[in-house]
């Protein structure tokens, strides 16, 4: 079946499918030789140089999410959409200080997992693993069901079957290298994702007349470019939250944090943060020129790939499906290896089987990558919304959990109650608010619900934590070495 | 009465995050030869 808005024919679409498949899954089996031992497949050595830690936080933080979302919150947010999607980078630049205190505090940590198991015991980190398990998959999903939808828009492969590649590509390779090869396969998605993004916005700033895109959004969507649009600046607030939240707490940048050498964590997330800020706005203005154009858009997220096929015909298609391949690539490898963590270090090794050896951990992992794997394709088999609603329902979650890891990182009188009813008030109360007043609100009243909780509680319990409790002795890699 | 953003306000921003966006590969490029030649990239 060919779509009739598809630009590239689906025999191109798949070959470079094929192609960038190939390269993905040689480059994993390459860089997985690196990985000797546990510590190696999950934290690449904890010795990652500057250059891969900064473009590792990037390219893993600009995903499908950022390329399709940006240009449909431009497309329905206007300008202050753009500028909303870009507040998410403020996530990575409050977390460089963190990640350097997490490195000093937990010389020997795999997991954001492992941190709140020690700092707060054991109901604060049952609640933590749901929140952060449930949005690890919730973000897996919403970028296979990206990959789906790129492929159907840009080449007419039947949504299912895209689907299907991109999660087999990006789990073959995560379970051949670890995080050896999320991390270097993140680099060169980094850069192709860069040229992409210039080539393709510099390309439709010369062929389209600006002036008159602007003319028409004056005239026909005046709010689009309106300074004062009200759900707009709610969407900031609630984005900046969303994205702290999801940095926070998430042990994709947790397990950076633990992977990168002593010294380089901070410089890398600040860098990373920075290099990120205009990503959604170079990605999201196109959408701003399909009114202008005449683009009939079918699904809101589909805007920037059909505006980008539209002005610059097959080769803008070619890039556009290269940059879109690459941002679901970087971060779906990065899903897979830190929630893959996670089970097998909090659940399995922790909980289930505290005498497993190292072999059987790796094969737990491995196990847990193709589950994890398998289950997202499952759920993204039907396309149950848009990316924003399947994105969104896991914001006020996140944005729970802010609070609990920065104060428990500061604060030796954080409480441990303090932190468990801040996960649960602020998700709650999030929810009813996602539900009840909009996606826009729920991570901003969840953020502030928590923080409400955290303080009060401070106060009311008067914990006094040992900072030497988190330096727990490395098992595993005491298991390698002997 | 509604505040628009101006129309070259608009068109710099987005110039200019797309310059930005290509020095930054320029940079990592950069800090990947220097990591290369320090030995430190893993």
């Amino acid at each position: 079946m060919f779509d009739q808005t598809a630009i590239l024919s689906t025999y191109i679409g798949w070959l470079l499918l094929a192609a960038l498949g190939i390269l993905w899954i040689w480059l994993g089996r390459y860089w997985g030789k690196k990985a000797k031992n546990m510590e190696g497949f999950m934290l690449a050595g904890r010795n990652v140089g500057l250059a891969l830690g900064v473009a590792t936080t990037m390219a893993t933080w600009i995903t499908s999410n950022t390329t399709m979302l940006a240009p449909q919150f431009a497309l329905e947010l206007g300008v202050w959409g753009m500028f909303a999607y870009s507040t998410a980078s403020f996530g990575l630049l409050l977390f460089a200080p963190l990640a350097k205190r997490i490195r000093n505090l937990m010389p020997n940590g795999y997991t954001s997992g492992d941190f709140i198991r020690l700092r707060y015991g054991r109901p604060a980190w049952v609640v933590f693993l749901l929140i952060s398990i449930f949005y690890g998959f919730t973000w897996l999903i919403s970028m296979g069901m990206a990959g789906g939808i790129l492929m159907y828009a840009l080449a007419g492969i039947p949504y299912a079957l895209g689907m299907t590649a991109i999660l087999f590509v990006c789990v073959s390779y995560t379970l051949f290298g670890g995080l050896f090869a999320v991390i270097g396969t993140d680099f060169i998605q980094s850069i192709i994702i860069l040229i992409g993004i210039v080539v393709v916005g510099f390309g439709i700033l010369s062929l389209t007349d600006f002036n008159a895109t602007y003319t028409y959004l004056e005239a026909d969507k005046p709010m689009l470019i309106n300074m004062l649009l009200p759900a707009a600046i709610m969407a900031i607030f609630n984005n900046l939250m969303f994205g702290i939240g999801e940095i926070f707490h998430s042990n994709v940048w947790w397990s950076r944090a633990f992977a990168m050498r002593k010294g380089v964590g901070k410089k890398a997330y600040l860098l990373g943060g920075l290099f990120w800020l205009p990503i959604p706005i170079a990605a999201g203005f196109i959408a701003l020129a399909g009114g202008s154009l005449g683009i009939n858009v079918t699904s809101p997220d589909m805007i920037g790939p059909l505006v980008a096929a539209h002005v610059l015909g097959e080769t803008g298609a070619i890039i556009v499906f290269a940059v879109l391949f690459c941002s679901l690539a970087s971060s779906i490898d990065s899903l897979l290896a830190a929630t893959a963590d996670l089970i097998t270090e909090d659940i399995y090794a922790k909980l289930i089987n505290p005498e497993a050896d190292e072999k059987r951990l790796r094969k737990i992992s491995a196990g847990i990558i193709v589950g994890l794997g398998v289950l997202t394709w499952l759920v993204c088999l039907p396309r149950v919304g848009t990316l924003a609603t399947v994105l969104f329902f896991a914001g006020p979650l996140v944005a729970s959990t802010i609070w609990p890891i920065a104060t428990g990182l500061y604060w030796k009188k954080a409480s441990a109650k303090g932190a468990l009813l801040g996960m649960i008030l602020g998700s709650t109360i999030g929810l009813i608010a996602y539900f009840q007043l909009g996606w826009y609100t729920a991570s901003l009243i969840s953020a502030a619900v928590s923080m409400i909780t955290v303080l009060v509680s401070r106060g009311l319990f008067k914990d006094d934590f040992n900072w030497e409790k988190l330096n727990e002795p490395d098992i595993k890699s005491m298991e390698g070495a002997s | 009465m509604m505040i628009k953003f101006p129309e070259l306000l608009l068109e710099l921003i987005i110039a200019g995050s797309l310059l930005f966006s290509g020095i930054v590969a320029v940079i990592l490029i950069y800090l990947i030869i220097k990591d290369k030649k320090n030995n430190e990239v893993w």
